[in-house]
């Protein structure tokens, strides 16, 4: 069973959960997902939650369900590549903002981020 | 399986315990009356001891059909159930009446086996007899007034746990069975001394000469010897609505 | 599915449930939540036609709740009782014979989920055992409604979890409406559509999870903690 935040609905953390996998490639495009009792099991999660992560997922384009076989992921790899920009995107924001927060102008936060990426040797 | 067939297998699973705690006092009471037999050297010990618990079996089915409601009124698993409530009762009647009719029967032969061989040249030939003759015919008598008072035991118990649901007499209950009991039983006397009742009881009844028998010095109660067909035809309808009755109380106002 | 009217339940001068009118939907989980003593029993035990309202009505399936309710309720009592020399397939085939719906196919797959050996008496089984026999036979059935009262109580962990995966795996999510009365949530959070608080007999609130988490940010343990009085 999986740890969730308090503060975001479930159904969108599954949702955000998915997209990470299917940005990394541990589900492929075209890949069938789980029926949603099998990931509600696997999950530890109401069924009729995960039914409205298909929908939210089905609605952003990333997956489609064919009727009688099951949902499976978007073969349009344009949307996938979408999908990761926006992941970077969203990342980067949050990023941003925690940095303004604390008062870095611009240059500080790309010469920081430069600096980071290199010592580490990422 | 039915669903009957799986109620009456259940509720002799739940009393066995009480059937074996049955056989184990008739045990001790042969080896009792064993040793008393030769204590005392009076040889009608055992018949009249065997002779006394076939009489106590009148209270064996009751008392087997309290132990049995006793455990079911621990938890809901007995009237969870989508079945009729004559239906639960008629199970755990049959299933204490299986239990009750080995008993009796190994009694009654004990009493008779107990009786055999021996001289029967003494006083208590008149005893001796009315148990070869009579032992049967008493033995459905004991077991039909075995069934009356267990009907009551399924009315009394169905009370008990119907009044937990009104407030103000949930902590005094037991005060309220007694009561009751009370009431009917005066209702019922005051029945029977009515003129009407009096009539009925005296067309009703027929003198058959089942036995006539001597105990000792004094005649056995040749009373024994009248059917009371009214009498009879009363008790089975007090038996009727007093199980229906308690079936009533079962569905719709038990609560365990 | 289920619908309370105005109902109230007395025991002496305590009231078990003032009041209470609601209903709920089918194909819903509900978790019914409050602290010990707070009516939680009382009011399962009323949807399952075991316990009378003092006054008010309390309807299922279109019924008013009585004893023949069992044929529409599947109940898992609280208690830790069981008919002492049963064994655990002498309780299945008992089962199967009082309950029409009852899926003999579907019991025996959950016994060897919940890995129960079917020869063993059920006073030698463990607690946790007994509790995972007490849900099998309650899941086997094909009814509208089911009913858990404290199904996770005493258990441990791993009993737990078992039974949460028991429950997602057989629950016709569709067609049942679900009540789980429990005082530790921590297992069935992610359960649950619905929740229902209650407090010294009476229903507080009753909300959904994902809406408390999207319009309030809360988790159902942080508004347990707001809406409870201390």
């Amino acid at each position: 069973m999986e740890e969730f935040q308090a503060s975001k609905p479930i159904y969108m953390q599954i949702v955000d959960k998915i997209c990470q996998q299917i940005v990394r490639g541990d589900i492929k495009s075209g890949e069938k997902l789980p029926s949603v009792r099998e990931m509600a099991i696997q999950s530890g999660v109401n069924p009729n939650t995960i039914q409205r992560t298909y929908s939210e997922l089905e609605r952003m384009e990333i997956v489609e369900t064919r009727r009688g076989q099951g949902t499976f992921v978007t073969e349009a790899n344009d949307r996938i590549v979408e999908l990761k920009v926006k992941l970077q995107r969203d990342l980067i924001k949050g990023f941003v903002n925690n940095m303004i927060d604390l008062g870095f102008s611009k240059e500080e936060m790309l010469s920081g981020l430069k600096k980071y990426v290199e010592e580490e040797e990422i | 399986m039915s669903s009957f067939k799986g109620l009456y297998l259940k509720d002799l699973k739940i009393s066995a315990a009480t059937f074996f705690i049955g056989l184990v006092l008739l045990n001790v009471l042969t080896i009792l009356s064993l040793g008393l037999k030769e204590y005392f050297d009076e040889p009608l010990i055992p018949a009249i001891l065997f002779f006394i618990a076939v009489v106590a079996h009148v209270f064996y089915l009751p008392g087997m059909l309290f132990s049995s409601l006793q455990i079911e009124g621990q938890s809901q698993l007995w009237l969870h159930n989508p079945n009729r409530g004559a239906k639960l009762f008629l199970s755990k009647i049959t299933a204490g009446m299986t239990f009750y009719m080995i008993s009796i029967l190994v009694t009654m032969l004990l009493s008779r086996l107990s009786l055999s061989g021996l001289s029967v040249s003494n006083d208590y030939q008149g005893f001796s007899e009315m148990v070869r003759e009579n032992l049967l015919i008493m033995g459905a008598g004991i077991t039909l007034t075995s069934i009356y008072l267990s009907v009551w035991v399924l009315f009394y118990w169905s009370l008990y746990h119907s009044l937990k649901r009104i407030p103000i007499v949930n902590q005094i209950r037991w005060l309220v069975i007694l009561f009751v009991w009370i009431v009917l039983s005066t209702i019922g006397s005051m029945i029977q001394n009515t003129s009407m009742m009096r009539v009925i009881n005296e067309k009703g009844t027929f003198s058959v000469s089942i036995f006539d028998a001597t105990v000792g010095q004094g005649s056995f109660s040749t009373e024994m010897a009248h059917i009371n067909f009214a009498t009879i035809g009363q008790y089975i309808l007090i038996t009727i609505i007093v199980f229906l009755v308690s079936v009533w109380l079962l569905e719709r106002k038990v609560e365990v | 599915m289920i619908a309370f009217e105005h109902v109230t339940k007395r025991y002496g001068r305590d009231f078990a449930l003032e009041d209470s009118t609601f209903s709920l939907e089918r194909g819903k989980i509900y978790g019914l939540l409050g602290p010990n003593g707070s009516g939680k029993s009382t009011t399962l035990k009323m949807m399952a036609g075991l316990v009378f309202p003092t006054s008010g009505n309390v309807i299922i399936n279109g019924k008013k709740a009585d004893r023949k309710t069992a044929a529409d309720v599947a109940y898992l009592s609280e208690l830790d009782f069981f008919y002492p020399s049963f064994t655990v397939n002498d309780m299945l085939k008992y089962s199967a014979s009082q309950f029409a719906d009852f899926d003999r196919t579907r019991a025996e797959e959950l016994l060897d989920f919940m890995k129960l050996d079917r020869k063993k008496k059920l006073k030698q089984l463990s607690k946790g055992n007994r509790g995972r026999l007490k849900l099998v036979i309650s899941l086997a059935r094909n009814t509208p409604v089911l009913l858990l009262d404290e199904p996770f109580s005493g258990l441990d962990p791993m009993v737990r979890a078992s039974i949460v995966k028991g429950l997602l795996s057989y629950i016709d999510f569709e067609k049942q409406t679900v009540v789980i009365a429990t005082h530790e949530i921590d297992e069935i959070e992610m359960l649950l559509d619905d929740v229902i608080a209650i407090q010294d007999g009476r229903i507080l609130a009753i909300e959904n999870v994902e809406e408390l988490r999207e319009t309030k940010g809360l988790s159902i343990l942080e508004w347990m903690k707001q809406i409870f009085e201390p």
